[in-house]
């Protein structure tokens, strides 16, 4: 149930994230591939480690999203706060519960979910959450995509101005006016056959690329 | 130049050379991938280690640690910097050619020419084709052709560490800490036949570079960013 609590903590992120995105000067690279990714016909997954979300969630939504982005997120005491703060943003909340939780009533959400992206509605995932550890991909993203058949879209960004907390992901809650890097990667394709071991390595070397890639970018001497 | 202004130089590469030595001393090393650089070696064909601008410190200390310095030649950049570079590369008993981007292009292509020569009489050079001054992560021509001309095989290293500062600039230059803690990670030789398409080996190079600099992340569970 979605208390007051709940409610207040979600505008507060809500309003966080719309400072960033309205107020942020975005420099983006990779676009074409978004364009790419989208010619396949299927739906996109969009991949970002966890500490980024609040400089790509608000962004992806805004540039690159027809409506309806499904987020995965946690269905404990945090998910009330974070479907609230999805919902006002436009997005799709999708609680799962991420613990490993083996029984059928999971799996029948999961299910809904792999129908929900088949239909073609894009997602937005990150990989490392909600616990950690850092910068590790856990095999559930590679799983989705496997099922769906969907395209996993690898986004990064940095940068400077900004509060880091500190905590495990680094979550970083950018100043207003700052100026983000964001870096797109090329799209993983992942055939129904492939391990998830496999894709999941092929999905970290592609987060740590535009990841640093978007770091070099913020730092580059401009003309 | 003045020699004031010289002499300063010499002692920011000696300075450089001091850290660096103590970085090497108390680092503890990880290496993974040394059948590459035995199957580079026994291909019989000049060694040109690769890795992008931004770990070329952890390369010194590895190569420092592990190879012949004596062995080494490169190309330098040729402004002001490379006073300070040539300084520090000298006291590691490497041997450098400058090469001014700015300057006479005859100047240029002889110091690249000798380097070539030096490779070809045997000894390993190094390269960090995107230097020295960027784009990140984007191979300059020059690698191509200087592996193409002397005929090598291009060693691609990754090395990375948690216990660093990484620089706030185009590379994230990772300055390590003493008492780091290195991952090396030492990628499959690419071997760069005269013939080959320029692109082609730009686009090999940037991508086995990519490869062995992420490896070496996830080997140190490497925090990309800070």
């Amino acid at each position: 149930m979605t208390t007051l609590r709940h409610r207040l903590m979600g505008n507060g992120l809500y309003t966080l994230s719309q400072m960033t995105r309205r107020t942020g000067r975005y420099q983006v690279t990779g676009q074409e591939y978004v364009e790419e990714a989208r010619a396949a016909g299927t739906a996109v997954i969009w991949a970002a480690w966890h500490g980024m979300t609040m400089m790509l969630a608000g962004f992806v939504l805004q540039a690159y999203d027809p409506g309806g982005l499904l987020i995965m997120m946690p269905d404990d005491w945090r998910g009330e706060t974070l479907a609230h703060w999805a919902r006002r943003l436009g997005a799709a909340p999708f609680p799962l519960n991420l613990h490993g939780d083996n029984t059928m009533a999971s799996a029948r959400k999961l299910a809904r979910m792999v129908r929900r992206m088949r239909q073609g509605q894009d997602a937005y995932v990150t990989p490392d959450g909600p616990d950690g550890p850092a910068y590790q991909v856990k095999p559930g993203i590679a799983y989705l995509a496997q099922k769906t058949g969907a395209a996993l879209l690898p986004a990064g960004a940095y940068t400077r101005t900004g509060h880091r907390l500190n905590r495990w992901d680094r979550y970083v809650i950018p100043r207003p006016f700052s100026r983000i890097a964001v870096v797109i990667g090329e799209p993983l394709l992942v055939p129904a056959e492939a391990e998830l071991e496999t894709t999941t390595e092929r999905l970290t070397d592609a987060l740590h690329r535009v990841t640093m890639q978007a770091a070099a970018n913020y730092y580059q001497k401009r003309p | 130049m003045s020699d004031l202004g010289n002499r300063w130089r010499q002692i920011q590469g000696t300075a450089l050379y001091a850290y660096s030595r103590l970085v090497t001393r108390t680092a503890r090393f990880r290496v993974e991938g040394w059948e590459q650089m035995e199957a580079a070696e026994a291909s019989g064909r000049p060694v040109l280690w690769a890795m992008w601008h931004g770990q070329l410190m952890g390369f010194v200390s590895f190569g420092d640690r592990f190879l012949e310095n004596e062995d080494f030649v490169a190309v330098m950049v040729g402004d002001e910097r490379g006073d300070t570079l040539g300084m520090f590369a000298r006291r590691l008993r490497g041997r450098v050619f400058r090469v001014d981007m700015g300057g006479n292009p005859f100047a240029a292509g002889r110091a690249v020419l000798r380097v070539i020569q030096e490779m070809k009489a045997g000894r390993q050079s190094i390269i960090a084709p995107d230097g020295p001054d960027g784009p990140a992560f984007v191979p300059k021509p020059g690698v191509a052709f200087l592996a193409r001309k002397a005929g090598a095989v291009i060693l691609p290293l990754g090395v990375w560490t948690r216990q660093a500062y990484q620089l706030r600039r185009w590379d994230r230059y990772l300055v390590p800490t003493p008492f780091a803690h290195f991952h090396v990670k030492i990628g499959q030789p690419l071997p760069a036949e005269p013939q080959m398409e320029r692109e082609t080996l730009l686009v090999q190079i940037e991508e086995v570079l990519h490869a062995a600099r992420e490896r070496a992340m996830v080997l140190a569970g490497a925090r990309p960013w800070r």
